[in-house]
């Protein structure tokens, strides 16, 4: 079986030797010091250690900017996680511990640690060599966890600013009545008909809600 | 009302249901299959995997939006995450979060159909009522140029100062709010989704439309479909609740779209001989930011309404492709760079003044194209692969350099490549920096928002998995209806090539039982 027949959040088990790059099996090493704020959903205490390392890469704030800890993105990816495939939920979990046994500071600084204990820079300098990674399963691994973190962290409402958005307009449809089968299909029986035609415009006022809504 | 709607949550006890047509999936195919069907007085049960949503749950926030109406949670990808892979999931299935943009299928697509995979009896003015017809259902319409938004203007403006061909696109909206937000449920019933017409159609001529219903696999003897086994699922996290649906029809239409209608018959252990689940395409996407002095505000306006063909036809060795823009919200923009830290949080703070241009490959018409493949993992989850090959490399390198052009033209005060570490351009002379670049898997983003093929249509039962009239070789009352009887990819936007398709086929389907 090739290293790429198995899946983990479709990267294989089998290239969990290359991942390490060398630091398989030393899972005794301390975890990490951050802890849930609430009851674990998916992952392991040290598997959500080491994504709250990671986030905590990805999204470190500053310049006022929350960072990953405060927002508690790692504990949102834990429930996240949780409702899909348990086979996906065992494959991520796999890939954070094999992150935090990568023994990232060999190469920099010749002192190996678990990611989850290395520095920021350090951390930073790790990721990083995983995106631009000669070995397929490290890239893999970047992408899955960069689009994880980042998508929690810029999909939160406390960073809508930093972005310049302003939020999702509200068009009352919490309160709308439910869809009407019958009305509906009476109406696409008028379009057939041709008693009615396409429209040209939009209502005026629903043109830019951006623009009202920009503070 | 004639019909029904049963949702996942109301089945208590397992059903074993007798009909003449079971459709599975209820997307573009599906929906308008289910439509004729049941209008011509046939008794239909539609299983749809996804829930039952509609404008009430939109609440157009990016972190409920993805995980509720899109495949795998949100999370579809190929195997190597090279490749993100939208595709919608719920009642109405990719129409309910398409970006609405319709397109006839081109006549060079039906030519080459007809010339290189022998399909017959495809073309314009076979399929011309089929056309009219949809399009005054769907209210599909030119989206007028003057309310197209920054975005889809400077996609205009760039065309016009190159001399590039470039239109309004057809949307199928009626009291559309111009919000921007189709691609996580229209908010106001604008979109003319599966849930807002067909399925109405088909629901008071008698439909029974079950919801979170997953069908595990199709039980064959002899050549017959005799049931359809499906696991009622909890919404919440899709895994099922025990309670089981067995459906028993004269005549099985399988419409779950590109990439599930293969693995299903991959789980009944239908390959056809190793076909199923090849040949899948996905119009890979790749794009160009551009930064203006002026606001663009790319998370608000008609994300699509101007459109490009001018690189349809590169001539018989390229790959080709087509232009038009994508919407920004914040989730969505944040996964198109590649970067960490500061430099994501800077790139995100000019949200407001970015624009992005896309490029779509269109996979498949080369000879030696023979795009992706879905295959099942050993647990049964889902595995598709796409290779990007040299060809395709190709075409993301000239896209590349074209959507740079197009970025300065349109005015851009830089335009930015969504590489690792970008390319960042202010003049024209700086586009040579992307000679420089790597092209491919994991060197920049690559989306797909069409999925097409793994099931293809085909006279030849050595060489195509369903015949010209639907129906899965060998198996004469199975028959498969979506995108993934594709031949190849279309080269505009695919859901109108469904809807029509579909439309043709209802007396196909129909005339089996």
């Amino acid at each position: 079986m090739s290293t790429s027949r198995r899946g983990i959040l479709k990267i294989g088990l089998g290239g969990a030797a290359l991942l390490a790059a060398g630091g398989l099996g030393l899972g005794l090493w301390p975890g990490a010091s951050r802890e849930p704020l609430a009851p674990l959903q998916a992952l392991s205490p040290r598997a959500f250690g080491v994504l709250a390392a990671v986030a905590r890469t990805f999204c470190p704030g500053g310049d006022g900017l929350p960072s990953a800890d405060e927002l508690d993105i790692a504990g949102a990816l834990d429930a996240t996680i949780a409702t899909l495939h348990p086979a996906d939920q065992a494959e991520l979990q796999q890939v954070l511990l094999l992150v935090d046994n990568a023994l990232v500071g060999a190469l920099l600084d010749g002192r190996p640690q678990p990611f989850s204990r290395a520095d920021d820079a350090t951390r930073r300098a790790t990721l990083l060599s995983w995106r631009e990674s000669r070995i397929p399963l490290r890239r893999t691994a970047y992408k899955a966890l960069r689009g994880l973190v980042m998508a929690a962290y810029w999909g939160h409402p406390r960073l809508y600013a930093a972005a310049g958005y302003p939020g999702p307009p509200d068009f009352g449809q919490a309160q709308a009545p439910p869809d009407d089968p019958v009305a509906l299909a009476e109406e696409g029986r008028r379009r057939l008909a041709g008693d009615d035609a396409p429209e040209g415009q939009p209502p005026a006022e629903a043109l830019d809600p951006v623009e009202e809504s920009t503070p | 009302m004639k019909g029904s709607i049963t949702q996942g949550a109301e089945l208590t006890a397992d059903l074993d249901l007798s009909c003449d047509v079971c459709v599975i999936g209820s997307g573009a195919g599906g929906s308008v299959l289910a439509a004729g069907l049941c209008e011509a007085g046939l008794d239909v049960v539609l299983l749809e995997e996804g829930g039952y949503h509609t404008r009430r749950d939109f609440d157009l926030d990016e972190r409920r939006a993805y995980p509720m109406l899109y495949q795998d949670r949100g999370t579809r990808a190929t195997a190597d995450l090279a490749i993100t892979i939208l595709q919608g999931r719920s009642v109405g299935g990719s129409t309910t979060v398409n970006w609405t943009t319709c397109f006839r299928t081109p006549d060079r697509i039906l030519q080459h159909w007809r010339t290189v995979h022998g399909i017959e009896g495809l073309d314009a003015d076979t399929l011309a009522p089929h056309w009219d017809e949809i399009e005054k259902r769907l209210s599909i319409h030119p989206w007028p140029e003057e309310l197209a938004n920054p975005n889809n203007q400077k996609l205009l403006k760039g065309a016009r100062e190159l001399g590039w061909e470039a239109a309004p696109l057809r949307r199928n909206v009626k009291g559309c709010a111009n919000s921007g937000y189709c691609g996580v449920g229209c908010p106001v019933n604008g979109k003319q989704a599966m849930h807002l017409t067909y399925l109405p159609d088909a629901l008071v001529a008698g439909l029974r439309l079950y919801s979170d219903v997953r069908a595990d696999r199709i039980e064959v003897q002899g050549d017959r479909v005799v049931a359809v086994h499906a696991s009622v699922l909890d919404r919440t996290n899709s895994r099922p609740t025990g309670v089981k649906v067995t459906v028993r029809p004269k005549v099985l239409s399988l419409s779950g779209g590109a990439i599930n209608s293969p693995a299903l018959l991959l789980r009944s252990g239908l390959d056809a001989g190793g076909k199923v689940g090849r040949r899948t395409f996905l119009h890979p996407v790749v794009g160009i930011g551009g930064r203006y002095k002026e606001p663009v505000h790319p998370f608000s306006g008609a994300p699509q309404s101007i459109g490009s063909h001018q690189f349809f036809d590169r001539g018989p060795d390229k790959v080709g492709f087509f232009f038009e823009s994508a919407p920004l919200q914040p989730m969505l923009a944040s996964l198109t760079a590649s970067l960490l830290g500061p430099e994501q949080a800077q790139f995100m703070s000019q949200l407001p003044h970015l624009g992005v241009m896309i490029a779509l490959m269109v996979d498949g018409l080369l000879p030696q194209d023979n795009g992706g493949t879905v295959s099942l993992r050993p647990d049964g989850r889902i595995r598709v692969d796409y290779p990007v090959r040299d060809f395709l490399t190709e075409a993301f390198r000239s896209a590349h350099v074209a959507l740079a052009r197009l970025t300065l033209a349109a005015g851009a005060l830089e335009a930015l490549s969504l590489h690792h570490q970008p390319a960042r351009m202010t003049g024209l002379l700086a586009i040579s920096q992307l000679a420089e670049k790597e092209y491919g898997a994991h060197q920049h983003a690559i989306f797909s928002a069409h999925q097409m093929g793994g099931c293809a249509m085909g006279p030849d039962p050595d060489k195509s998995v369903v015949g010209v009239d639907h129906r899965f070789h060998g198996v004469p009352n199975l028959f498969v209806v979506d995108g993934s009887v594709l031949p190849t990819a279309l080269g505009v936007n695919p859901s109108q090539t469904v809807y029509g398709l579909a439309h043709r086929a209802r007396g196909l389907v129909g005339g089996a039982v």
